[in-house]
């Protein structure tokens, strides 16, 4: 009988063990577009001089190729032939070599002030280490802090990846994040937070040039920000504190959603949100998610935005 | 003592008759003329006549050649004026004289070329950016006579803008507004280095620097020209003088001052059926056979056929010629280039062709023969003073005749280079002389304005302005500078911090004015495509930022703002970086 009880309740504590991890939150990596670099199909005859004798326009075929060296590190060989007839190669890394997940956390410093710590873990299974992290806001007050080893300071609005808000870009000046290390980046503001984006990027920034600019054709070819691994996180929003609370609801109603696609919330945890939020009862929204960040049934950003919201 | 006196005496005679004919004797063995020596004290005052009279021969000599350089200009106004005066009277209005191109030469100085030859280049001659002329004769012609000429004059940016660069707006006005940037480059280019593959310039011996005031259509700009002179007699062709002038253009003077033809005199439709004319044509081909292009004593201005005076004769072919009306039928013809701005070949978007059309007047002129080719402007694409021959492009067919609509098309390939080109059609078969109209090959760029924390590096003679770039690039380049001051010099609780000048950034090559091919200078005069050279640089998407003054514990922090500054794609080029705006 004794044997029986313990078995019984082996079962039932490895059938508990196997629903476990449905049941706490998973973030999701940051997400890539899949961006296939091909030779140029189509590529003009490079124009090498005017013959002396014949008056007329010379002109060579520089053959633009591209060859994988190292799929797993992203490293590509950009080959042609040069105005000395010689091979020229140029080795391009491409950014989203880089399996990275971000978690965001946030403190009060005092004054109406919060810091925001992002924390950006380089995956063990990652080809490159990491170099930079861009993180969006709708803030006028936001104050990237410094640290040693990271170049900080704004992101360009004129690309259509960062075209919506204000960008500040973070870049490891050295090769510390290799993969399955992680690091942390702070801002300060005094806005609450919302959803925003953000973007990385893995391996050495720039090429190696060899002396004349490749092919037009074969830069053509270079994708740009729309390359970087994108994702999600929260950053300071400012508008966010002009709506009243029927309007908060609304808008943590529409997150929610999303919230479980990030790994943010589990499926059994969402429900009890939709309910309370239905009702407008931003109280008990907040009382449910101090319970469930403890139960690890929401991450710290979901807790960071019903708080600035209910508070 | 008699003895002794009669010694004396004789010695005294040696010594004044015999030794001064002695030297005079050997001073007229020579060639049969007395010689004088400066040694000789008596000869002083001769020998600085001579040198005066030298000087005053030198002075004349230059004041002739500064004559000429005068003379260059004037015929220009004259021409221009001629060229408008037949257009107002095309359209039956007023000619109006304030619109004739006006050039006043002031602060002409000539001297040995010796003397400015270590001086840098643009403190003796302006290198233009902007605000160039564009030059084209039209030639008018009657079967069988001398052809008259009158010449075409316009701002080189009164010419339709080129198409943007794909994937950007066309500039604004605002922005296209260069008039608070400098109009002139300057360069440590030495005037020796510059000069050097100057045709024949072994032989140049003097030079004429002067001030040029230019007006015209209402605008007016001064800059500084030279003409080199060449050693020997100099001609009344002009082939011993070269001008130095970005602005007006070099070869364009040249022609200017060998020009023989006589202006047209409007209204054309009338003036070719006058005595005048005939008297003109007379006049003309008279000098032609007596290899007198211009009589001794005339105005500075003096155009051939000015002093033509028409006799009975004159008067007499006139009438025939008015009698028999069917010979003078006005025939013409005009040449289109649609559209009239494209790209550069090479940079991939397209239209890189344009088709010319040649049509007659009336239109049903058919299988008249017609011949095209096509001619450079000088400095036209921000490319200037190179060896060789400049790449214009294609046409399709150069020759051809005209169809049942009068009509003769073909199609213009441009070339990798940006910039205008001239497309001439002959038509001889019409009476009428050559006639042309130009296309804008290339991408519309705006110049990059000074910043506080950059400088716009420039070495480059022969590309006398290359910092023309898309807006993005426009915009993310002086953000670059700022982040690097900011991280480098940040200001501090007293105020702002300035970078020190020998640390601002030094953004090198853009592109050029008009995009297109942009052929590196590596320090020597460019060919038209030497075997190193840009490939890109031709949309105005590319900076080259120089390295060398950026040490080694700045190089990361700089390449991370280049990411967040619109240029993930930079190459590291040993010297430099290439930057490559989205």
């Amino acid at each position: 009988m004794m044997k029986t009880m313990v078995l019984v309740l082996l079962l039932i504590s490895a059938t508990a063990g196997m629903h476990a991890p449905s049941q706490r939150t998973n973030r999701l990596p940051l997400q890539k577009k899949h961006i296939v670099l091909q030779a140029p199909r189509n590529y003009a005859q490079r124009f090498l001089g005017m013959d002396r004798d014949t008056g007329k326009e010379i002109y060579y075929d520089p053959k633009p190729e591209v060859v994988l060296l190292d799929e797993t590190r992203g490293k590509y060989a950009f080959k042609w032939i040069g105005y000395d007839g010689k091979g020229k190669t140029v080795i391009y890394q491409r950014p989203d070599s880089i399996n990275a997940v971000v978690s965001a956390r946030i403190e009060t410093t005092g004054f109406g002030n919060s810091t925001y710590t992002y924390t950006v873990e380089n995956l063990q299974s990652s080809g490159e280490e990491l170099t930079s992290f861009f993180v969006q806001n709708f803030a006028s007050d936001v104050r990237p802090a410094k640290a040693a080893d990271v170049y900080v300071g704004p992101v360009s609005r004129n690309d259509k990846e960062f075209k919506d808000g204000h960008w500040i870009g973070y870049g490891v000046l050295n090769s510390s994040v290799v993969p399955g290390r992680s690091t942390e980046f702070r801002l300060e503001s005094s806005a609450p937070p919302g959803l925003v984006e953000c973007r990385v990027a893995g391996g050495p920034r720039g090429m190696k040039g060899v002396g004349e600019d490749m092919p037009q054709e074969l830069e053509n070819i270079l994708p740009g920000y729309e390359a970087w691994p994108s994702g999600y996180t929260i950053g300071p929003v400012e508008n966010l504190r002009a709506l009243s609370p029927a309007e908060r609801a609304a808008y943590l109603l529409k997150l929610i959603p999303q919230f479980q696609r990030l790994g943010w919330m589990t499926a059994d945890a969402l429900p009890g949100y939709q309910r309370n939020l239905s009702l407008n009862d931003l109280g008990a929204v907040y009382n449910l998610a101090e319970q469930d960040l403890k139960t690890g049934k929401i991450t710290t950003e979901v807790l960071a935005i019903i708080q600035g919201l209910t508070h | 003592m008699r003895k002794h006196l009669t010694t004396i005496a004789l010695l005294g005679l040696l010594v004044l008759v015999v030794l001064p004919w002695l030297v005079y004797a050997q001073q007229s063995n020579q060639n049969g003329e007395l010689r004088y020596r400066q040694a000789i004290p008596s000869d002083d005052a001769a020998s600085r006549e001579r040198e005066w009279l030298a000087g005053l021969q030198a002075r004349d000599a230059i004041h002739n050649k500064e004559k000429l350089v005068r003379r260059t200009y004037l015929l220009l106004t004259r021409y221009h004026r001629a060229d408008n005066a037949e257009k107002a009277a095309r359209v039956k209005s007023n000619h109006e004289p304030e619109g004739d191109v006006q050039f006043e030469l002031r602060n002409m100085h000539s001297g040995p070329i010796e003397e400015i030859l270590d001086q840098p280049i643009s403190d003796l001659i302006s290198l233009p950016k902007r605000d160039t002329l564009l030059v084209l004769p039209e030639y008018y012609y009657r079967s069988g006579d001398p052809k008259h000429v009158s010449y075409r004059v316009q701002w080189s940016d009164e010419l339709p803008p080129p198409p943007p660069p794909p994937g950007e707006a066309a500039p604004s006005r605002s922005q296209t507004d260069l008039s608070s940037e400098p109009a002139d480059a300057k360069v440590e280019t030495t005037a020796r280095e510059f000069l050097a593959n100057t045709p024949d310039f072994s032989t140049v011996e003097l030079y004429t620097s002067y001030e040029v005031v230019l007006k015209l259509a209402g605008r007016q700009r001064t800059y500084r020209a030279m003409a080199l002179h060449q050693l020997g007699p100099a001609a009344p062709d002009g082939t011993t003088m070269r001008f130095v002038d970005g602005i007006a253009g070099a070869n364009m003077l040249s022609m200017m001052l060998r020009e023989s033809l006589p202006p047209v005199r409007s209204p054309w439709s009338t003036y070719v059926n006058s005595a005048m004319y005939r008297a003109v044509v007379r006049a003309v081909r008279e000098a032609h056979e007596q290899h007198r292009l211009f009589p001794a004593t005339v105005p500075l201005d003096y155009l051939p056929g000015d002093d033509a005076k028409p006799d009975a004769r004159d008067q007499r072919e006139a009438k025939s010629s008015m009698s028999a009306s069917a010979l003078c039928q006005f025939l013409d013809y005009t040449i289109t280039i649609s559209p009239r701005s494209i790209y550069a070949s090479g940079t991939f978007p397209s239209p890189t062709t344009a088709t010319v059309t040649v049509q007659t007047i009336p239109a049903f002129l058919s299988n008249i023969p017609v011949t095209l080719y096509l001619a450079e402007i000088g400095g036209a694409g921000g490319h200037s003073n190179h060896t060789g021959t400049r790449p214009l492009g294609t046409l399709a067919a150069t020759q051809g005749v005209t169809d049942d609509t009068g009509a003769f098309r073909t199609t213009y390939t441009s070339s990798i280079f940006g910039g205008q080109v001239a497309i001439f059609a002959q038509v001889p078969a019409l009476g009428v002389g050559d006639k042309g109209d130009t296309v804008q090959v290339g991408v519309a760029l705006t110049s990059m304005g000074a910043g506080p924390n950059y400088i716009l590096y420039h070495n480059d003679p022969y590309h006398l302005g290359y910092h023309y770039g898309t807006a993005t690039a426009l915009t993310n380049l002086p953000l670059i500078a700022n982040d690097y001051k900011a991280q480098f010099y940040p200001d501090g609780n007293n105020g702002s911090t300035p970078i020190p000048e020998a640390d601002k950034l030094n953004f090198n090559d853009m592109s050029l004015v008009n995009g297109g091919k942009f052929e590196a200078f590596l320090g020597g005069q460019p060919a038209w495509g030497p075997s190193v050279a840009h490939q890109e640089h031709r949309v105005g998407i590319n900076c080259d930022v120089r390295n060398v003054n950026v040490s080694q514990t700045r190089r990361a922090a700089l390449e991370q703002i280049f990411q967040q500054r619109g240029s993930p794609n930079f190459l590291d080029e040993g010297n430099h970086w290439h930057l490559r705006f989205q």
